[in-house]
């Protein structure tokens, strides 16, 4: 059965390329054939009643025939570029990050060799300090982008092994203390529970450093956030509480959403690329979990998250 | 006098060879390294180390290939392989853990002292 074959193939071929199947240039292929052959019979059949020569009938149908496949392949051109277009975005973007980890790793341990030296000179510790935080910035953005094109191309496969939420927490805050430090903002934690949850250690790292790097981030001056973590029917949850600057209610629903960013955000911080929360989403949603926030404008924001407990 | 742990790191960048090298020479180990995937594997069967880091992108011959071989030869099967790479997607951590290696870390996500870490609790120090 040839042309079932051929039906097989485009469509795990569209399914593979993350495509919608009216986006699809192979599935786009087939419909035009089809439309072609329909076009073709249709046209025929006309042209023989209304025409008497044969010969004139047989022209008019090459005719259509052959304008109906030069628009078909016209538009199926056009949507092949974009497919293709698309596809080098995301290698470009996996390849790109890629290349960025090894400098990065790089300025990471060096800064760290340095800080191990005594160094007397309180600018020069703040220098460092500085340059530290911008690195774990660097780092969290390019693992952010590296999932962004993963996600895009379809190929987000996570682990599912024991995490500890405490210990990526206490990993997380360590991280992220000179940047808490200069922004003058407290973190206190406080792990309820300490069972392990079921995910990919990296991916909740991720998710972890961006909740905490937000709350972070939008705390008003010399804020308090406190993060605990504690039992939910199977589920270990994580709470983070800031009060910082809050999201406006009509903007609420947006929060999740790829490169979205609220406007009194933005206002306050220039920085963030409004990719953190899309893939904390993603990532909690994949590994099974739910995700969710409370937030005033003015008086602060909590968002959790739960995942099931590793059994 | 106790000998020091051995310990073979097989990076192909120099930077990373000298921070991490020098790190762990710090904390008492006895650190050596290779280049490319073939000397590595070499150097794994010349000097039986305690413990081999091996980075997955190497030259001449790619991490995960060098970890088949060390776990093919009856000589190094028995030494453990954490992979200390920028590679991070689960197929690549898989393959990884499949072929043999004992524990899998990316670069950038850990700090030098929490490698270290690793590194003892393998070799149980």
């Amino acid at each position: 059965m040839p042309p079932l074959i051929i039906k097989f193939n485009v469509f795990s071929e569209c399914r593979e390329s993350r495509l919608a199947l009216w986006e699809c240039p192979p599935f786009l292929f087939v419909v035009m054939g089809i439309v072609n052959v329909i076009t073709a019979i249709t046209v025929y059949a006309f042209a023989v009643e209304l025409v008497d020569e044969p010969q004139l009938a047989a022209l008019i149908v090459v005719g259509v025939s052959a304008l109906i496949f030069l628009i078909g392949n016209f538009l199926i051109t056009g949507f092949n570029k974009i497919a293709e277009a698309n596809r080098l975005k995301s290698e470009f973007l996996n390849l790109v990050s890629h290349q960025l980890r090894t400098p990065l790793s790089v300025f990471k341990w060096t800064l760290e060799l340095v800080n191990h030296r005594s160094h007397s000179d309180a600018k020069t510790a703040n220098y460092l300090n500085i340059l530290g935080e911008h690195t774990e910035r660097m780092v969290r953005l390019v693992n952010l982008l590296l999932d962004v094109s993963r996600i895009e191309a379809g190929r987000f496969i996570l682990q599912r092994s024991p995490v500890s939420l405490e210990r990526l927490t206490a990993e997380a805050l360590h991280s992220l203390k000179p940047y808490a430090d200069s922004s003058r903002v407290t973190i206190a934690f406080e792990a309820k529970n300490k069972r392990d949850v079921r995910g990919d250690v990296e991916r909740l790292r991720m998710v972890i450093q961006n909740l905490v790097d937000n709350a972070v981030r939008y705390s008003s001056e010399a804020g308090v956030v406190s993060i605990t973590t504690a039992e939910r029917g199977g589920d270990i949850e994580w709470r983070i509480n800031d009060r910082g600057v809050g999201i406006p209610k009509a903007q609420q629903k947006y929060i999740f959403q790829k490169f979205f960013r609220a406007t009194n955000g933005v206002h306050q911080q220039t920085q963030g690329t409004g990719l953190g929360l899309y893939i904390a989403q993603q990532i909690v949603k994949e590994l099974g979990g739910t995700i969710g926030f409370e937030s005033e404008e003015g008086k602060g924001s909590t968002f959790w998250f739960r995942l099931p407990i590793y059994k | 006098m106790i000998m020091a742990k051995k310990i073979l790191f097989i990076e192909d960048e120099p930077a990373l060879q000298t921070t991490l090298g020098d790190f762990l020479k710090s904390g008492g180990f006895s650190v050596s390294t290779a280049a490319d995937g073939i000397s590595g594997l070499e150097m794994a069967k010349k000097e039986k180390p305690d413990l081999i880091l091996l980075d997955l992108i190497l030259p001449k011959k790619n991490g995960f290939d060098v970890l088949l071989e060390l776990k093919q030869d009856p000589k190094t099967v028995a030494i453990p392989v954490m992979v200390l790479t920028n590679l991070e997607s689960a197929e690549d951590i898989d393959r990884a853990l499949e072929a043999g290696a004992t524990a899998y870390l990316v670069k950038t996500n850990y700090r030098l002292e929490e490698v270290m870490e690793k590194v003892k609790s393998l070799l149980g120090k």
